[in-house]
């Protein structure tokens, strides 16, 4: 394990107290606020609510294998098994407190964008029954083409309610000055991302879209605080070391990879492997992308002002064409050989529309596509021997091509 | 009666005939959902369709769509592609879930249907929200008069709230009569009435729905097991026969192919648009758009009460995530209530089995008498 990139003991340490000041937050006199993933965050840490994300709770609980029995147990309270898996795993834990890290902490608030599926919304409205908590909806219209004007006043409107509603669940005045300090972090947060990601570029790539995957969690959770960016320019000091000294992810990395949808959480190493074993990296993802994508719709000086086109715009909340545009970029800027799309049951707003996008794909620029049927918490819908055979072939054709 | 049902069963029977035949006088546009604005649409000169596809067997759009996809959408789309649906000019999307969503971007990208977005709100319980609806409602009005090269008055938008609010009204009315007198209409009858609504010229349906009122006999002897239908799509005749030929009676539903289709009126004496929007802020909701977290529950406790309800059959959609999410919180609600309940889900609405109705028969005879 030479190749372990050392900063992750660094985020571990941070993720750890974050999460222990969630838990502890009512004793510090704080709020907490359940949030989804894609959501705005910034006004939160302005105010000093401490935001809490069960779709990350949701990836741990994958990750620790147990998304199966909790996905199960959800079943039996009368939960459908096509639906999402991430709410049925937060659903059951916050009943039976299972998780690796014994259940997140019960919300004062719950925020629901609904910029990354629909799903969300009937999620919220279950936990906001379960808490009886205040729930808020920031609705981003979806963009299939682009984004109306009357979209975009409607979602500055909202932003304006966004934090009307905050302020009077915490019986606090919203601080703009510290809103604006928190804006610019929070931009800087996505630049170095951005920087993080893009180190892919290199051959070898110093890091894996499973690395991408680990080391998501501080854009997703922190965004608008500084420890995030000091983290990643720790990180990419690291990263910069290795591009100098040549050292990749594998031994010989040969086939360049890319990942389309939610990462599959119970079998990374498994599937890191099974690349490896043909000299396969997957260097780059869409998934992790989606938190630096919109960077240049905001304007760190008029953050509130453009936070809602930007937070509208986001990768699952625009049209499968342009969608498809991005991979092609993403392709094209990462150097890949081959598109590995996971079929994602769990997540029908990410799944639907692939099949369009590898035939875009296929027509533009010919890059070879996989498809992985799966689900990124849930076991049971992962066929191990299916798959493994599905990936030796298609490198096999990735070999025969070069 | 029966001349006129049979009228209604040849239009439900081959619907895209029906519509095909229109189509030589007035140009079609499809839409997959309630939510639609038909007045507006037809204020435009366009023939407003509902198109609930037909195909038993999916083959096609499995090129575009995985199967893990709810049968409403594959079948949509695979009527769509098997070029059953030529007669249509244009296709209308709204914002709903994320099925829909997507399919939009399937129908844009693939099929040669002039393609129409209305991205609603998906909350509607705000003054931001209600702006919203006013403001996309008159984007889409400016794009159906660019579309139609003409000017849309004030004037044609109330003519057609007018037939609309008619045919809504008789719709109304015989779901009342149904809840009131439940053996003067087969609820196999009345749903194929509220299909033939989506899908024929209003002033015709206004006609035959009329007469069909008058016709009614209104008895009010037997008594029966009252039951409601809870679900999205449910047009299957079967699944009625086999619930009203056991001694009970489908009184009601909440049913995007019932009552959600004609719940609440437009006000003809407001601005148009805002009157549009208002009846569609006020209807019963879809499980896709909220008010707040417990208007689901409050609504299926109040029409429970309302149609003194005996049984709720929950008809689903499988893979149908916003109606799914609903059922345990439901379900506990009712059996708190003392309402017993069954959940059936089908994967294609057009097919329907037997171990489904031997289900249904077993759930109908364990309610007694
Ligand atoms: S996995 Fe997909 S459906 Fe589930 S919460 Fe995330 S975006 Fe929504
Ligand atoms: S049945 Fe459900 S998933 Fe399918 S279109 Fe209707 S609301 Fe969407």
């Amino acid at each position: 394990m030479e190749n372990r990139i050392k900063s992750v003991d660094k985020m571990k340490k941070i993720v750890k107290k974050y999460y222990l000041t969630a838990k502890y937050a009512k004793y510090i006199g704080k709020k907490v606020a359940w949030i989804t993933s894609g959501g705005p965050v910034e006004p939160l840490i302005t105010m000093g609510i401490i935001p809490v994300y069960p779709e990350n709770h949701g990836a741990m609980i994958g990750a620790s294998k147990i998304g199966a029995k909790l996905s199960e147990y959800a079943e039996n309270l009368g939960y459908s098994s096509d639906v999402c898996s991430y709410a049925k795993v937060d659903i059951t834990s916050s009943i039976t407190r299972q998780s690796p890290i014994g259940g997140l902490p019960k919300p004062d608030m719950l925020i629901c964008c609904n910029n990354i599926c629909g799903t969300v919304q009937k999620w919220y409205e279950i936990q906001a029954r379960k808490f009886n908590v205040p729930l808020f909806i920031y609705d981003t219209p979806f963009c299939h083409v682009d984004l109306d004007e009357s979209a975009k006043k409607y979602l500055n409107a909202q932003t304006k309610e966004y934090i009307s509603f905050l302020e009077v669940h915490t019986k606090k005045k919203f601080d703009y000055d510290k809103m604006q300090e928190v804006g610019k972090l929070s931009v800087k947060a996505m630049k170095t991302w951005q920087a993080v990601l893009d180190c892919a570029i290199n051959k070898p790539s110093p890091l894996s879209a499973f690395d991408a995957f680990i080391h998501l969690v501080l854009i997703v959770t922190l965004r608008g605080k500084k420890i995030v960016v000091d983290y990643y320019e720790t990180l990419l000091k690291e990263l910069k070391e290795r591009i100098k000294n040549k050292i990749g992810t594998i031994e010989n990395e040969k086939y360049r990879l890319l990942w389309d949808n939610l990462p599959i959480w119970y079998r990374m190493r498994w599937l890191s492997n099974a690349f490896a074993k043909h000299n396969g990296v997957l260097v780059a993802d869409s998934y992790t992308q989606a938190w630096c994508g919109v960077v240049d719709y905001v304007d760190e000086n008029r953050f509130l002002e453009t936070m809602g086109e930007a937070y509208a715009r986001v990768y699952l909340n625009i049209g499968t064409d342009k969608m498809a545009n991005t991979i092609i970029k993403l392709i094209d800027k990462y150097s890949i050989d081959g598109v590995v799309m996971h079929s994602n049951r769990s997540c029908k707003p990410y799944s639907f529309g692939q099949y369009d996008i590898a035939r875009i794909i296929q027509e533009k620029i010919g890059t070879p596509v996989l498809f992985i049927e799966a689900d990124m918490t849930d076991e049971r819908k992962f066929s191990q021997s299916q798959i493994e055979n599905r990936i030796d072939s298609f490198m096999d054709v990735l070999s025969q091509k070069g | 009666m029966k001349n006129l049902m049979e009228k209604i069963d040849t239009v439900v029977q081959n619907p895209y005939d029906y519509l095909k035949n229109l189509s030589n006088s007035k140009k079609i546009m499809g839409y997959a959902c309630t939510y639609a604005p038909i007045e507006l649409i037809w204020a435009s000169g366009f023939h407003p369709a509902r198109i609930i596809g037909l195909s038993q067997h999916i083959s096609m759009s499995d090129v575009f769509l995985q199967s893990y996809s709810c049968g409403v959408a594959r079948t949509l789309l695979e009527d769509s592609l098997t070029k059953k649906l030529e007669f249509l000019d244009s296709f209308l999307f709204i914002h709903t879930c994320d099925t829909m969503q997507r399919l939009s971007d399937i129908f844009r990208m693939n099929l040669n249907f002039k393609h129409f977005d209305l991205i609603l709100p998906v909350k509607l319980n705000t003054q931001t929200s209600k702006d919203y609806f006013v403001d996309i409602l008159s984007d889409f009005k400016t794009k159906l008069e660019q579309e139609q090269h003409i000017k849309i008055d004030d004037d044609a938008i109330i003519q057609a709230v007018k037939i609309y609010n008619q045919l809504r009204k008789n719709l109304f009315d015989l779901y009342t009569t149904k809840s009131n007198y439940p053996f003067a209409i087969a609820y196999k009858d009345l749903s194929k009435i509220v299909k033939a609504a989506f899908i024929m010229d209003p002033f015709e349906f206004v006609y035959i729905s009329s007469n069909l009122i008058e016709n009614l006999h209104l008895e009010n002897s037997k008594t029966t097991k009252r039951l409601m239908i809870v679900g999205s799509i449910c047009t299957h005749p079967d699944i009625f026969n086999t619930i009203e030929s056991k001694n009970a009676s489908v009184v009601w539903d909440d049913l995007c192919s019932g009552t959600r289709f004609f719940d609440e009126q437009v006000d003809d004496t407001k601005q148009p648009l805002i009157a549009i929007a208002d009846r569609l802020l006020k209807r019963a909701i879809c499980p896709s758009k909220y008010i707040n977290p417990t208007y689901r529950l409050d609504f299926l406790k109040q029409t429970i009460e309302k149609h003194k309800i005996n049984g709720v059959i929950f008809l689903f959609m499988k893979f149908c995530e916003p109606h799914s999410f609903d059922y345990p919180d439901l379900k506990n609600l009712l059996e708190n209530i003392g309402t017993p309940s069954i959940l059936i889900e089908i994967e294609n609405h057009n097919i329907f089995d037997e171990q489904t109705k031997t289900r249904l028969e077993t759930f109908i005879e364990m309610l007694g008498d």
